[in-house]
């Protein structure tokens, strides 16, 4: 038995191989006690998991409950500082922009992946629950098991060309540029879309990659997308006034 | 100048740190996190038009999943705490709104354990996910309390994200690799326990 949750420990930690992957499952297929025994390891888990975060949440209601009665402890917010922060952000932009270059290609495109794409939103339309957990998963931070789950939705759903966009993004913040150019790409040539960010995310993926030529090409494409007004054009206009 | 800054809030530095310790320290830097961000309530109550008790587990949620991210150091390098946050708080309130109208009630615990077997295939998938719903969660849960604290604290720690690794420095164990022989081990008590009580 516990042979068998080793074995089970080291499926759930990732550190199976393909192979080891594949005759895993064909042992829950064929080995009944250990599919019990993979059952009741993860069912298990989520029980004692559940039962932390009931604690948590007794605690957390006690916390709001002592709380909630209280005045709001807020920041005092006067004009003075503002206008002090604003006086000294003035000056030290005008600073950067007489004496120094605007922020590199990668910084610009790592600000848009960091305010943009760190988090997805989660649709209230009718989009499959697959999709929704693989975004709760992204949003979580589990970016090599999203990107394993936009892959497999992507064989099983091709005309969902919303997948190629999320396995792109999810590609981009792993930094695996040419998988994402890839992904993007495939987008891009997509041409029945009512808007195809496809010719953005090429451009932004170029900008972070930085190889010889990358920039250039990402300018042309910024510019395309602007002149065409294609998804996305007012952050093509933005990036392009910075580069 | 100074007003602005004179309440006692720590910085996200200081809470990640705190949240990344065992022990005290740990669910004082949880405590904190709540607390600092807890006027969202009020917000998903305006914004979402959400009752107190939803906008109130769509916060708690959101403190708890940043907990999990942050202690497995998928947090990483993102932008602000706050900024974090409210995506995430965004988007569990639309899974409320989501949830009451359409009644997927079970439909986060489900999803949970999907995330685990997402490597399998869906033969191997659907074998396990039918034997899950045949279990009896509240007997598992019963059982839990009745194994002896050392190994209910353990397996507490271990569900809460933490390494083997952190718990060997935690609980005073001697390698990693003991924790994880002592954790399977009472994975196998409260698993015989479990199956005595079962037809």
């Amino acid at each position: 038995m516990t042979d068998n949750l080793d074995h089970i420990d080291d499926y759930l930690s990732g550190d199976l191989s393909a192979e080891d992957l594949r005759l895993f499952d064909q042992r829950v297929i064929d080995d009944p006690v250990f599919a019990g025994d993979l059952a009741f390891y993860i069912g298990s888990v989520n029980v004692i998991k559940n039962q932390v975060n009931e604690e948590r949440k007794k605690r957390f209601r006690d916390l709001y409950e002592q709380n909630k009665n209280k005045p709001q402890v807020k920041p005092v917010r006067t004009l003075v500082p503002y206008l002090a922060a604003a006086a000294v952000i003035g000056l030290i932009s005008i600073i950067i922009f007489m004496f120094y270059p605007v922020s590199s290609p990668v910084q610009l495109a790592d600000r848009y992946i960091n305010e943009n794409l760190a988090v997805l939103g989660v649709s209230m339309g009718g989009t499959q629950d697959s999709i929704q957990s693989a975004l709760r998963l992204y949003n979580e931070g589990k970016l090599n098991e999203t990107l394993v789950r936009f892959e497999q939705l992507k064989e099983s759903h091709p005309s969902d060309h919303k997948l190629k966009e999320y396995a792109g993004i999810v590609s981009l913040r792993l930094g695996d540029y040419d998988k994402a150019l890839k992904y993007f790409r495939e987008l891009e040539a997509v041409n029945n879309l009512f808007a195809n960010p496809g010719k953005f995310y090429v451009a932004l993926t170029l900008l972070k990659r930085n190889r010889s030529g990358d920039v250039a090409e990402a300018k042309k494409l910024l510019h395309q997308v602007t002149e065409q007004g294609l998804e996305h054009d007012a952050d093509a206009r933005v990036l392009l006034d910075k580069l | 100048m100074l007003s602005y800054f004179t309440t006692s809030r720590n910085s996200d530095e200081e809470i990640i740190r705190k949240l990344t310790e065992a022990g005290n320290n740990k669910r004082k830097g949880e405590d904190e996190l709540f607390n600092r961000f807890s006027y969202f309530i009020k917000t998903g109550m305006e914004r979402f038009h959400l009752k107190e008790d939803d906008s109130f587990n769509a916060y708690s949620d959101t403190i708890i999943s940043a907990i999990e991210s942050i202690c497995s150091g998928q947090f990483g390098n993102r932008s602000s705490l706050k900024t974090y946050l409210f995506k995430v708080f965004n988007n569990k309130c639309v899974d409320i709104i989501r949830k009451n109208t359409t009644n997927k009630s079970s439909v986060n615990h489900t999803t949970e354990i999907s995330d685990v077997l997402y490597r399998l295939s869906d033969g191997a998938k659907s074998i396990v996910q039918q034997i899950i719903e045949q279990s009896d969660f509240e007997e598992i849960k019963r059982k839990l309390n009745e194994l002896g604290e050392n190994c209910r604290s353990l397996l507490m720690m271990f569900a809460e994200g933490y390494s083997d690794r952190e718990i060997s420095l935690s609980m005073e164990y001697k390698s990693p690799d003991v924790v994880k022989t002592s954790r399977l081990r009472c994975l196998d008590k409260l698993r015989k326990m479990y199956m005595q009580t079962r037809p």
